[in-house]
């Protein structure tokens, strides 16, 4: 969590400054997590978009076929509406959905853009960001593929 | 950062990222898990035919993301995000601006623009004094040209030659303390 918030330049003490126990040992329990620490896990969770699966109406099982070096990031957006803070210790679980997926570009030179959905939770099951992002994938770089 | 009772639509805030390095790149690279080659070795960059390495996006949001957390001090961020529209490179300054949009209650809501300010060369009586990366690795592009992103500036050591570009459009929704 520091050296995360100290490479993007933060200085509040409250991201970076653990505070001290009475015997005088750093006390991590005084930190939260800074509020673009999301980018840690969820470029990660990007990346397994390719595990989603969509039944067709013959109940065939289908899932994409992506190729990740075609793939751009292009937004990235965190609502900690109703979150509590990531703490020194906490187990984060994440949670994500393909909320659109989309074909848009000009012709020959079209993008599979996918906006992808994810919910953080703790260990308590309390919500600590909803991160949404939105990628495209050049031409060539997807497909989708059936499921055995 | 900002009390709630001093803030009005149309305010602005601005705030400069001097001079990103390669060791600033790397560093988040390790710090953040993104340790993709682009990012973090020139010579992997070129083979990725990027003309060397580039900054993580979610680098330079992040310094949006110090920027809101200085404004918000001790309030909290509510909503915060945007779009990677233009790469960052060593040498690159990045300048962003957080405009004061509505102020609802106790929520300020922002419209963010964060540009490169990428130097290229100096040039005093007709004649190149000076080159940078940008000019010597030919990071402009056409693209940049049409879009009039290429300007100068006067210097002490003559004209600066520059590309300005944005890198990252965003919004924010704050919540605010007095």
């Amino acid at each position: 969590m520091v050296r995360f918030a100290k490479a993007i330049g933060e200085t509040r003490p409250e991201y970076v400054q653990p505070g001290k126990t009475e015997d005088g040992k750093d006390d991590y329990s005084t930190l939260i997590g800074h509020p673009a620490m999301p980018a840690m896990w969820v470029l990660d969770a990007m990346m397994k978009v390719d595990d989603a699966t969509m039944t067709d109406e013959d109940g065939v099982k289908w899932t994409f076929d992506i190729d990740f070096i075609k793939l751009l990031h292009t937004g990235q957006e965190y609502d900690y509406t109703d979150c509590v803070p990531v703490r020194a210790g906490d187990v984060l679980v994440s949670q994500g959905k393909l909320a659109d997926v989309y074909v848009k570009g000009s012709p020959g030179k079209e993008l599979l853009w996918i906006v992808g959905e994810i919910e953080t939770r703790n260990q308590k099951k309390e919500l600590v960001v909803r991160t949404r992002l939105t990628a495209g994938i050049r031409k060539g770089g997807y497909g989708i593929k059936r499921v055995e | 950062m900002v009390k709630l009772s001093e803030v009005k639509v149309g305010m602005e805030f601005t705030d400069v990222v001097e001079n990103i390095t390669r060791e600033q790149i790397r560093e988040y690279g390790f710090a953040s898990g993104d340790k993709n080659g682009i990012h973090m070795d020139d010579k992997v960059a070129e083979l990725a035919g990027l003309k060397g390495v580039i900054a993580h996006g979610l680098l330079f949001m992040g310094f949006v993301g110090v920027m809101l957390t200085r404004l918000a001090d001790e309030g909290r961020i509510v909503k915060w995000g945007g779009q990677f529209r233009g790469s960052v490179r060593p040498g690159d300054d990045v300048h962003t601006v957080a405009k004061v949009t509505k102020v609802e209650g106790n929520l300020v809501y922002l419209d963010i623009e964060q540009y490169s300010f990428t130097p290229l060369r100096i040039e005093k009586d007709g004649k190149v004094v000076k080159k940078f990366e940008g000019e010597e690795r030919g990071w402009v592009s056409e693209k940049d040209v049409q879009a009039g992103c290429l300007k100068t500036k006067e210097v002490e050591e003559g004209t600066l030659h520059y590309r300005w570009r944005l890198s990252f459009p965003g919004y924010a929704v704050l919540e605010l303390k007095d």
